[in-house]
């Protein structure tokens, strides 16, 4: 019975001492997901090419290749692309209200205008993505490459995971 | 009721870099028992930043949002949901200092969380449209708070455990105080030329009886707007250890920029005259006709732009296809896209041969809309730095030729205003104060490093952005608008990062 005891004791201390890490261990895993989010986003929302934008997502290696892979192939999340509907439809409604040279052609539509430059963001954002996935490199990140190929919207974007694809380690 | 208004300077961005991001300026005078100010209505989509949410998130399911609300000037927050249907605002679980008023939310300062926000990763997304109020009594309260307090809400989006979108609301009481009418014992400062109802925007640097300098040297210059008087206290006569000279900023003129002696009396007028705006070339050449109205829209923005932000030129911008200039070669869109590598770097490379072609002209801004996959490059520098560099230095950073810009595909509408930047001599870009961080530069600015990760579009330059834009110089030929329009002014380097009296700080605001 004291046995018994005993042993239940020296489970229940085996527990208390290694609760700290268990508990510490998704702590840590979200504060990593969250930088990992933020690098995530500044590097791929950036307009012009910064090395030290695409340092800290290289920097995390394989852990963000799905969410780029992701990027690749879907491009934007739907809240993001409502952010930058509402930016570009800001854009528009500006120059609509201001006076254009008469040699100039008429404004094309709203939502002409809005597509276009949707579509933009759109690209701009899966080539970040891809050139991220060839700085990381690795297996899964050309496999990633290779099954957006086919499927990329764009020729701009096509290009750039080709020119990747030749170069990714 | 005291002479004293305050200026709110409403910035909606994040609290960190460029993630998670967008941004909003707003400012108001507000005093008093004057009407409390109207806050713009932030759009916060509800949903991921990420496509896949985060690395190691669930990836689909509710949302919740933790809100922390920290204001002494706004005493309420009103939270609508567009695109939630009122069943399921309903079953929204609504916690801490905010209460359900129907179907809005209001909030309190302190914290609220707001659970069971339904978003299933598909488009169209609800849209919570967040507005702070202030009352009246809150206004009362603005001369009170400490200079630089910062107020804000935080709207932090979890999935499960884990953050997966961010907001922050901060604004920024700032002091404009209006001058009280003067005695007229006092110094004049006198504009010419300014229409009823408009005002210039002035940045003095002089040594008063009451101040001492104020030269943006170890002190702020002064700032100010003026609708064609301001009354001063008594400025002293210039000397060795404070600058003394004005700059006006004007929608309708060009920067004025001159030095002013005043002298150790009393009654002291100085008077300003203001010059028309600079009429700057901006000659857009296109490759291709279907990027004609791409190119025709970025020019008008980014001639509204440097209109609205006083950067004193008017952009005559002129779109023409390669093609069919009088003698260009039949290979003028090769010629034009052998100028910038087409990998993500966009290094400037072969621009003589585009100088020797008819779709070159000197002296003016030349804009090239090519075939690449990038947004823009100005051509200033031969290569992007990674470091702040104020120098050219062999191979890569030498003067390439800041009269030219390519334009990319995937440019969004302010990316020709934001290259012009970088002509008007804002770089490079790694040097803080052209490509920054918030709070200092917002998602606003025109300069920021995105164009696209706001509801609000890039839109504004400081004034210590603008007061560049019309000086600089430095080893990559400085400002465009220098040498190709003949200002008179004296060059001067002004780089982004650094201020001095010669150099106001890049962030210095319009005030006003």
């Amino acid at each position: 019975m004291a046995a018994l005891t005993l042993r239940r004791l020296a489970i229940l201390a085996v527990l208390v001492a290694t609760l700290p890490s268990a508990l510490a261990q998704p702590k840590k895993d979200i504060k990593q997901s969250e930088q990992a989010t933020r690098a995530l986003a500044t590097w791929l929302e950036s307009d012009d090419f910064e090395p030290r934008r695409l340092a800290p997502v290289t920097k995390l290696g394989q852990l963000v290749v799905p969410s780029l892979a992701a990027a690749l192939e879907r491009g934007p999340s739907p809240a993001k692309r409502e952010l930058v509907r509402r930016s570009v439809a800001a854009d528009y409604e500006a120059l609509d209200r201001g006076a254009r040279p008469a040699s100039a052609r008429p404004l094309r539509s709203k939502s002409d205008f809005t597509r276009h430059y949707l579509a933009n963001f759109d690209a701009l954002y899966r080539i970040r993505a891809a050139q991220a996935l060839g700085a990381i490199g690795g297996p899964s990140a050309r496999k990633a490459l290779e099954g957006a190929l086919p499927k990329a919207p764009r020729d701009d974007v096509r290009t750039v995971i080709e020119q990747v694809l030749k170069q990714v380690p | 009721m005291k002479a004293f208004l305050l200026a709110v300077g409403l910035g909606l961005h994040s609290a960190l870099a460029a993630a998670f991001n967008y941004a909003i300026v707003q400012d108001a005078c507000i005093g008093g028992i004057q009407p409390v100010p109207s806050f713009p209505i932030a759009p916060i989509p509800v949903g991921c930043e990420l496509v896949d949410c985060c690395p190691g998130c669930p990836g689909t399911g509710p949302i919740e949002w933790r809100i922390k609300f920290e204001s002494k000037l706004a005493t309420s927050a009103e939270l609508r949901f567009d695109g939630l249907s009122r069943e399921q605002i309903d079953k929204l679980d609504v916690r801490g200092t905010a209460k359900r008023d129907g179907e809005r939310i209001v909030l309190r300062p302190g914290s609220t969380r707001i659970g069971g926000i339904p978003q299933d990763g598909g488009a169209p997304v609800a849209v919570g449209m967040l507005q702070a109020l202030a009352s009246e009594q809150a206004a009362t309260r603005l001369p009170k708070l400490p200079r630089g307090q910062r107020e804000r809400i935080l709207v932090e989006q979890f999935m499960g455990p884990f953050l997966v979108n961010r907001f922050s609301w901060t604004w920024v009481p700032l002091p404009c105080i209006k001058p009280p009418k003067p005695p007229v014992t006092e110094d004049v400062l006198k504009i010419e030329g300014i229409a009823a109802g408009e005002d210039v925007k002035v940045m003095l640097d002089a040594r008063s009886t009451t101040d001492g300098c104020m030269d943006g040297g170890s002190t702020p210059e002064r700032t100010f707007s003026s609708t064609g008087y301001t009354w001063l206290d008594n400025m002293r006569s210039p000397d060795a250890s404070c600058r003394s000279e004005v700059a006006v900023f004007s929608q309708k003129y060009r920067m004025y920029w001159q030095s002013l002696a005043w002298t150790n009396s009393l009654g002291d007028v100085r008077t300003v005259t203001p010059e028309p705006l600079i009429d700057a070339a901006l000659n857009v050449w296109i490759t291709d006709e279907a990027y004609r109205a791409d190119a025709e829209d970025a020019a008008q923005k980014a001639h509204d732009l440097f209109l609205e932000n006083r950067v004193g030129v008017n952009l005559v911008w002129n779109v023409q296809n390669v093609t069919a200039v009088p003698n260009a070669p039949t290979n003028a869109v090769q010629i034009v896209s052998a100028g910038v590598s087409d990998d993500l770097f966009a290094d400037c490379l072969d621009l003589a041969s585009i100088r020797a072609q008819p779709f070159y002209i000197a002296n003016t801004l030349n804009v090239y809309y090519v075939n690449k996959p990038w947004t823009g490059r100005n051509c200033a520098i031969k290569k992007v730095p990674g470091l702040c560099i104020t120098s050219p230095s062999a191979p890569d950073f030498v003067k390439a030729d800041a009269n030219i810009t390519f334009i990319g595909l995937d440019a969004n509408p302010t990316t020709l205003a934001h290259e012009l930047g970088h002509a008007y001599g804002i770089r490079p870009a790694v040097c803080a104060g052209a490509h920054v961080a918030p709070p200092d530069f917002t998602a606003e600015n025109i300069m920021f490093p995105s164009g696209s990760t706001s509801t609000t579009p890039r839109s504004t330059l400081t004034l210590g952005q603008v007061f560049r834009m019309n000086t600089h110089s430095d080893g990559w030929g400085g400002s465009m608008m220098l040498q190709n329009n003949a200002t008179g002014r004296m060059p001067q380097p002004c780089f982004p990062h650094l201020f001095s009296a010669a150099c106001p700080r890049s962030k210095l605001p319009w005030p006003p």
